[in-house]
């Protein structure tokens, strides 16, 4: 027992040096430069919080962080529902159907943001594909607008994130052990009680992973909401570079930046509370 | 044997030393190349052949090219004293900008002839680099010429000319609005405000799309998204070439330009204003425009041109009479403040 405690002790020691490398990577190239733009945001020279009484005057940026916040988790929460169940049936099928299905999911990632965000515009334009096809069967009697509102930002933001959704819930999935939903069924439990009480727990760290990735991607999105998007759909990222590359207000960026990053934080601990990770995984091991 | 290899390995130590050393000393030779920052693409390609290639022959001085054009770089560049760039390539509220900030030297107009440039069109810290201008351009089957919207009046006008359009989504559009309502070209400055966003009230229901890249208007007007658009000339002659029913209205067309600026602190700046004075010969600015539709601010450039090719250029006489000048100084002041005003109107 003693000696067992003692090997797996020095294994931690040992998965701690290994992290070594990356540590010193993310401190030089993320705490440090992280740590840069938040003084960068107080001192314009001296010591000064007007970049943060800006935001806070008014009501534009407000609302911007406010609209950005919503795209992104209606974009996540879609790529969610849209993604689980083709993980699932990743997870399913023989290897052999996985491969081909797996390369279609990836498939779309290797063709340009701009190309599939172009291509949207063009299914969804006044003379598209859709408007086309839905008004040569009488449906609609005028075209009717989809593009250039917030529905085909969603829409498009949706189609280019799903496979980073996808791929992290069919890892997760793949490792989960097949027999616990034997031993489920077998213990007299019906097909949804042994999703809900089995599967779904055991693959809510896909969830989050996939949640988190999407999440974290589509609030920094840029090029397909200022092309496919209305007036209104003004993301933050959008006045983040306005400020840097145009006006030189590097002070001010930063401070939207360093909100924008709380913003997201508190957004996914909200949602790790919600999905209640630390509960499901202490439930899975009760001791 | 062993102590011989290593002698022979000291010999070529040092040798090496040298050659290195060497190799550097011809990169340094600063004197010998200029870097000048610019758009790059096509700009750069034309650039290179029309302009670098005979400097180089008669004067042997270099050219880098490097791109894109980037005042936060420019910036950043002169706060941390590494300049890498001896011309670049600016907008005019950034050439202001930069010159306030004293990231640029003067241009030296002993070396620089100016007589035949525009006039008014030199300034003291950028040389005007190329012209275009924001135009109207309208579907020809929609609008046929002759019976289309002939001012940015004609523009607002929705029952005369219906139809969705588009505008550039930067407060720049309020320059248009002011225009629409009735304002003359001439007391367009100081801009008058609130009279600017009661006219972009009245045009904001019929504008589908306000653009944020040059190259939307043109795709929108190719997809019959819009009918009506405030684009950038360039854009609009490049549909027209492809065969999409456009044209341009040039009258009242907004007159823009971009600057080369020498960078205070460049490694060779004799050789970047020597590299200026030799770019704004006549004879180059005529073969430049050949390739790019975007014209210096040559005068006596129009008698190397064929009439056809004259009327395709912002600066082609006639159109210039009637141009609008934006002023560069309004905008570095207030672009800032507009630019959160237009967000706030944008979400209205």
């Amino acid at each position: 027992m003693g000696s067992e405690l003692v090997k797996v002790k020095s294994g931690i020691d040992l998965a701690a040096y290994l992290l070594l490398p990356i540590l010193m990577l993310l401190c030089v190239f993320m705490l440090f430069p992280v740590c840069r733009i938040f003084l960068m945001s107080f001192f314009d020279p001296g010591f000064t919080t007007h970049h943060y009484a800006e935001i806070f005057q008014g009501d534009v940026y407000l609302q911007v962080f406010l609209r950005t916040s919503i795209v992104a988790l209606l974009v996540s929460v879609c790529c969610l529902i849209l993604g689980y169940p083709v993980a699932y049936l990743l997870a399913d099928v023989p290897p052999k159907t996985a491969r081909i299905l797996l390369i279609l999911v990836i498939l779309p990632m290797w063709i340009g943001i701009l190309v599939r965000t172009y291509a949207w515009m063009v299914l969804l334009g006044r003379h598209g594909f859709l408007n086309k096809t839905l008004m040569y069967f009488d449906l609609i009697a005028e075209p009717i607008k989809v593009l250039f509102t917030s529905k085909a930002v969603v829409l498009a933001m949706v189609q280019i994130l799903l496979p980073l959704m996808i791929l992290p819930l069919y890892a997760n999935m793949k490792g989960i052990d097949r027999n616990l939903l034997k031993a489920s069924r077998i213990l007299g439990a019906g097909a949804w009680r042994t999703f809900f009480h089995v599967f779904l727990p055991l693959s809510s760290p896909g969830i989050m992973a996939g949640f988190t990735l999407v999440f974290i991607i589509s609030i920094g999105f840029f090029i397909t909401p200022a092309l496919v998007g209305g007036r209104k759909d003004i993301m933050i990222a959008m006045l983040i570079e306005s400020q840097i590359t145009r006006l030189l207000n590097w002070g001010f960026a930063a401070a939207l930046a360093l909100i924008l990053m709380i913003v997201t934080l508190l957004i996914l601990w909200g949602f790790n509370r919600f999905i209640g990770i630390d509960k499901l995984i202490s439930s899975m091991n009760p001791r | 044997m062993k102590k011989k290899s290593g002698k022979l390995n000291r010999i070529a130590f040092i040798i090496g030393i040298f050659f290195i050393l060497g190799l550097s000393c011809l990169s340094e030779a600063t004197e010998k190349k200029i870097v000048w920052n610019s758009s790059g693409g096509i700009v750069e390609k034309v650039a290179q052949k029309v302009f670098a290639e005979p400097f180089e022959k008669e004067t042997g001085i270099k050219v880098i090219f490097t791109a894109p054009v980037n005042f936060a770089k420019l910036k950043a560049m002169s706060e941390s004293g590494n300049i890498e760039w001896d011309i670049t390539e600016l907008r005019p509220e950034d050439m202001i900008r930069g010159m306030q900030r004293k990231y640029l030297d003067p241009i030296d107009y002993a070396i620089v002839d100016q007589s035949d440039f525009l006039p008014g069109t030199a300034h003291s810290h950028g040389v005007p680099a190329a012209f275009y201008s924001c135009v109207i351009g309208y579907n020809t089957d929609k609008f046929p010429t002759g019976n289309h919207p002939k001012s940015w009046k004609d523009f607002w006008d929705a029952k005369r000319f219906p139809g969705p359009r588009s505008l550039p989504n930067y407060p720049w559009t309020l320059e248009i609005a002011l225009l629409a309502d009735g304002v003359p070209p001439e007391k367009l400055y100081p801009l008058d405000e609130k009279r600017a966003w009661a006219s972009l009230d009245k045009i904001k229901p019929h504008v589908s799309k306000w653009w944020t890249m040059p190259a939307e208007p043109a795709q929108l007007l190719t997809d019959k998204e819009v009918y009506l658009v405030a684009a950038y000339n360039g854009r609009i002659a490049g549909i027209q070439k492809e065969g999409v029913p456009v044209a341009i209205e040039w009258n009242q067309q907004i007159f823009l330009l971009a600057y080369n600026s020498v960078v205070k602190g460049a490694k060779n700046k004799d050789g970047a204003m020597k590299f200026l004075a030799f770019m704004y010969r006549p004879e180059l600015q005529a073969a430049w425009v050949k390739s790019i539709p975007y014209p210096g601010p040559s005068k006596s450039m129009f008698k190397y041109l064929t009439p056809e090719l004259a009327k395709t250029l912002p600066t082609y006489p006639e159109y210039y009479k009637t141009s609008v000048h934006r002023n560069p100084e309004y905008w570095a002041q207030h672009e800032e403040r507009l630019m959160k005003e237009w967000h706030a109107w944008m979400l209205k």
